[in-house]
């Protein structure tokens, strides 16, 4: 599932600083400590997942902002995957 | 038999650094970027540097100077390599003894030649002025209260040779850094934004502020730029010098945020991580960007600009 996924690669890519299982799908990441450096630790763990590159109009601060919108991003990815 | 020529347009850049080298402000090494400085480039760089001291008014400052050069621990700590490979360079050294000295020398070019046998040494060339002050502001403790402010200079380097006079790899950049509160770092960067456009219209430059980025390297880069401009972290004030259409950053106002604070543990009073700003200057663009505009001798540059520059 989408959201196992992305949670699992939060914990072990991200650098959040509370535990990614008390974050709602709309909680903020950058709020809750993921930084630039992390952002992009998750966005290399993701591609790796799915063997997919990011587009680049998905390279925004704001796909990275909640879980919600990294299981869009991520839905987005295995598309791409399947499609290569 | 007719030989065909081939004209090749200079770009504005090739023709302002042949300017610049025929009236000896700039001095070529054979090394696009790397110049030495002739004695009336110097002294409008020294004018320039104390004029910006004078910005800095009543600022209660801890003034720092430091060489062109960093430790790696500290460079490495800044996560600078993470972001800007492309930009940073090292310092090799030799350490062999008698017999590697020999087989250095004996090295050909085809095997690499003599420096293909130097080691990277523990000290990095510092890509920006502020670089040094942070390991030795958190080796401090804890700061004061009302947080701390740093007058820094340094020649710095950055690895992006260009014909373009104003893309240099080695020049000095005078910065103010402040630690503090978010408000406090805020306050700072708009502050120092006011004095040197202040400053600008001093000099007669045509000056204009604008959100920026850094030149962040490889795929992340999208993702940081849009992180970095979202939030408003960096402007820079931008002056038309080589290219009329493509204006230079002189001065870059920035916040960090908590970024420094958790690279070398810098802490508020109050024990929380501190937060970062620095407003810097390239004191070598000010100055190319009044031979841009008011011409290549300074004693016949406008009055009032004169008198700006020596009060």
């Amino acid at each position: 599932m989408m959201e196992d996924l992305v949670r699992r690669i939060l914990d072990t890519r991200g650098d959040l600083a509370v535990p990614v299982a008390q974050l709602g799908l709309a909680a903020n990441l950058f709020d809750a400590g993921l930084s630039s450096f992390g952002a992009v630790e998750v966005m290399v763990g993701l591609e790796e997942h799915f063997g997919s590159s990011f587009p680049d109009r998905l390279l925004r601060r704001e796909t990275f902002s909640t879980i919600g919108a990294l299981i869009g991003a991520a839905e987005e990815l295995h598309r791409h995957s399947l499609a290569a | 038999m007719q030989s065909a020529t081939v004209a090749i347009a200079a770009t504005p850049a090739d023709v302002f650094r042949d300017e610049l080298i025929r009236h000896g402000h700039l001095l070529p090494t054979g090394v696009d970027g790397l110049y030495g400085r002739g004695e009336a480039f110097e002294r409008v760089i020294a004018a320039v540097d104390a004029m910006v001291g004078r910005l800095a008014g009543d600022d209660r400052v801890e003034v720092l100077r430091f060489p062109p050069a960093m430790s790696r621990a500290g460079f490495e700590a800044s996560g600078y390599f993470r972001n800007f490979p492309q930009l940073t360079a090292g310092i090799s050294c030799f350490c062999g003894d008698d017999s590697a000295h020999r087989r250095a020398l004996a090295c050909t070019p085809a095997e690499g030649g003599w420096a293909s046998h130097m080691q990277p040494a523990d000290v990095m060339l510092t890509p920006a002025s502020c670089y040094p002050v942070y390991p030795i502001v958190a080796a401090r403790g804890r700061l004061p209260v009302e947080g701390w402010l740093v007058d820094s200079s340094s020649y710095c380097f950055r690895r992006e040779p260009s014909v373009d006079p104003v893309r240099m790899q080695m020049f000095r950049q005078r910065e103010q850094v402040c630690f503090g509160t978010p408000d406090r770092i805020r306050a700072f960067q708009s502050r120092w934004m006011d004095r040197a456009m202040a400053m600008f219209a001093a000099l007669h430059l045509p000056a204009a502020t604008d959100i920026a980025n850094d030149p962040f390297f490889g795929r992340a880069a999208p993702l940081m730029r849009d992180g970095q401009r979202s939030q408003r972290l960096k402007f820079e004030i931008l002056v038309p010098i080589s290219d009329p259409d493509r204006p230079n950053a002189c001065g870059s106002f920035n916040y960090h945020v908590t970024h420094f604070a958790e690279a070398y543990g810098i802490h508020a009073a109050d024990g929380e991580l501190a937060h970062t700003g620095c407003a810097g200057f390239g004191l070598e663009r000010i100055v190319l960007a009044l031979l841009r505009h008011h011409g290549m001798d300074p004693a016949r540059w406008p009055g009032p600009v004169r008198a700006a520059l020596s009060p």
